[in-house]
C-alpha cells in the first residue's frame, strides 16, 4: 500500500472541506461516551492522554436552541482532570492529521470555543512528525502558545506559522502527520512545550474546534454527520457481520466483508463473537485497508448456521 | 494500550488474546508491539492445532455452562413446587451437559 493511494481515497471523498480537523463538531463517538484511559477511547480521532493525573472525557448534550455557541452543535467534549503532582504527569488532548505536508510553509489559524470551571490556561501546541520506516527527521515542536479560559463559552483563535518541511525526510510507513495539542495539565518535565502551563485539575470543555489555512478564522464549517463518519472511518469503524453458513463437521469457513470505508493503513482488529454458533473461534481477524477476513474453527455440527459477529478495526494514527 | 500477551498470529499477532494486529508498519499497534520486543519480551508462538482445538472445546463448554445456569430455575421450580420441567429444556439440558467435555 502506497500513502498516495489511501491519500487519493480521502479526496475523492471529498468532504473535507477547509477544516483539517476530523470530528471537530465531536458529533462522531464510535468508541464510547466516556473514558477514562489513555488514548483513543471516546470522541473519534482525539486522543485524550494522561499519565498520572487522572482524567474523565465525556460527550455533553448542550441544551437544545442555546446561543452560546454558534450553528447549533449537539455535542461538546468535556475532560474532568484530577491532576496529581509529577514531574512527568499530563493530561492532554490531541488530534493527529493526516500528512505532515499539512499547511507546511504556511500560515494556519486554529479557532475553537472552550470554557473551564474556572478561568484557567491551557497551552496549544503543535507539531510536525516525519513518521517510522527509513530515516525519516526528527519530530519539529513549534512554539505553544498560552490560552486563557473563563467560564462562559468562548471562541479563542490563534494564528501560527507552520514551519517549511522542506529538507526535511519522510518516513517510509506512510504514517507521518501534523499535531494539534491542547494541553490540559503539565509536570514540569513539560515546561518547554506548554510555556510553562503547571499542574492543575479542572474541567475543560471544547467544542467546533477548526483548524484551516491563512491567518484568520472564518465561521466553523458543519458537516452532515455522515461526511464526519466518513472521514472518521478511515481510521477507526465498527461493524457487524450477519452471515448464514451451510458447510459440513469440521470445515473451517473463512470469508470477507468490506469495511464502509477503505482504511489509512492495514487495521487492527478486534473481534467480538455474538448470536449462536457451532462455529468456535470465531475471533480471527485479518484485514486489508478495504476488507475484513473471517475466519472460523472446525464447524462442529453440519448444516447451516448463523454466525453473528462484530468487528472494530483501528487503521488510527 | 497495555499490552500483556502477544502471540505470533500468521504474519502478525494476536495481542491480549483479541487484537489482530498487522505486520506492517503504517499501522500504529505494530508499533507498540515492536516496543513491546524491544523490551525484551518475546511473542509466544502461533496457536496449534491442539491450541486451537482445545480453545474451540472450552468455549463450547461456556456456552452449554451458560446455558445450564440460565435454566437451573426450572429444576428448583420443580424441587419447591413439583411444577414438571418441559420437556423440550429437559432435552435441551441433556444434550448441554453431554455436549461438554473436560
Amino acid at each position: 500500500m502506497t500513502k498516495s493511494a489511501t491519500r487519493e481515497t480521502a479526496d475523492i471523498a471529498g468532504v473535507v472541506g477547509k477544516n483539517a480537523i476530523i470530528n471537530g463538531n465531536f458529533d462522531i463517538w464510535q468508541r464510547g461516551t466516556s473514558q477514562t484511559d489513555d488514548g483513543y477511547g471516546s470522541d473519534d480521532r482525539w486522543i485524550n492522554s494522561r499519565n498520572g493525573s487522572t482524567q474523565v472525557v465525556s460527550r455533553q448534550a448542550f441544551a437544545l436552541g442555546q446561543t452560546d455557541v454558534p450553528n447549533n452543535p449537539k455535542y461538546y467534549s468535556r475532560t474532568v482532570v484530577s491532576s496529581v503532582a509529577g514531574a512527568g504527569n499530563l493530561a492532554v488532548k490531541f488530534q493527529r492529521i493526516e500528512g505532515v505536508e499539512t499547511f507546511a510553509g504556511t500560515t494556519a489559524t486554529v479557532s475553537f470555543w472552550a470554557k473551564a470551571d474556572a478561568n484557567k490556561n491551557i497551552a496549544l501546541e503543535l507539531a510536525q512528525s516525519f513518521g517510522t520506516g527509513g530515516s525519516p527527521s526528527a519530530i519539529s515542536f513549534v512554539s505553544p502558545i498560552t490560552v486563557s479560559l473563563t467560564t462562559s463559552w468562548v471562541k479563542h483563535t490563534v494564528s501560527i506559522a507552520i514551519p517549511s518541511i522542506a529538507d526535511k525526510v519522510l518516513g517510509t510507513d506512510g504514517n507521518d502527520y501534523l499535531v494539534l495539542h491542547f494541553w490540559l495539565d503539565a509536570g514540569s518535565n513539560w515546561n518547554a512545550r506548554t510555556n510553562s502551563l503547571g499542574q492543575q485539575s479542572g474541567t475543560f470543555e471544547f467544542s467546533q474546534v477548526q483548524m484551516e489555512a491563512g491567518s484568520v478564522a472564518t465561521e466553523f464549517e458543519p458537516r452532515s454527520v455522515g461526511e464526519e463518519l466518513d472521514l472518521c472511518e478511515r481510521y477507526y469503524e465498527t461493524g457487524d457481520g450477519n452471515f448464514w453458513i451451510y458447510a459440513a463437521s469440521g470445515n473451517t469457513p473463512i470469508w470477507n466483508m468490506q469495511f464502509a470505508t477503505t482504511k489509512r493503513a492495514i487495521p487492527s482488529i478486534v473481534m467480538v463473537k455474538g448470536g449462536n454458533n457451532d462455529f468456535p473461534n470465531a475471533a480471527t481477524g485479518y484485514a486489508s485497508t478495504s476488507t475484513i477476513k473471517l475466519g472460523c474453527g472446525a464447524k462442529t455440527g453440519s448444516g447451516a448456521a448463523n454466525v453473528l459477529l462484530t468487528f472494530k478495526a483501528s487503521a488510527e494514527l | 494500550m497495555t499490552i500483556e500477551t502477544v502471540k505470533i498470529q500468521g504474519e502478525g499477532w494476536l495481542v491480549n488474546g483479541s487484537m489482530s494486529v498487522p505486520n506492517d508498519g503504517g499501522n500504529r499497534d505494530y508499533h507498540e508491539v515492536q516496543e513491546w520486543i524491544a523490551e525484551g519480551n518475546t511473542p509466544k508462538p502461533e496457536y496449534t492445532d491442539a491450541e486451537i482445538a482445545a480453545n474451540a472445546q472450552q468455549e463450547i463448554n461456556q456456552e452449554n455452562l451458560d446455558y445450564l445456569a440460565d435454566t437451573d430455575w426450572y429444576v428448583i421450580r420443580k424441587a419447591d413446587s413439583g411444577e414438571p420441567i418441559p420437556s423440550k429444556i429437559k432435552k435441551a439440558r441433556a444434550k448441554a451437559r453431554s455436549t461438554i467435555i473436560v
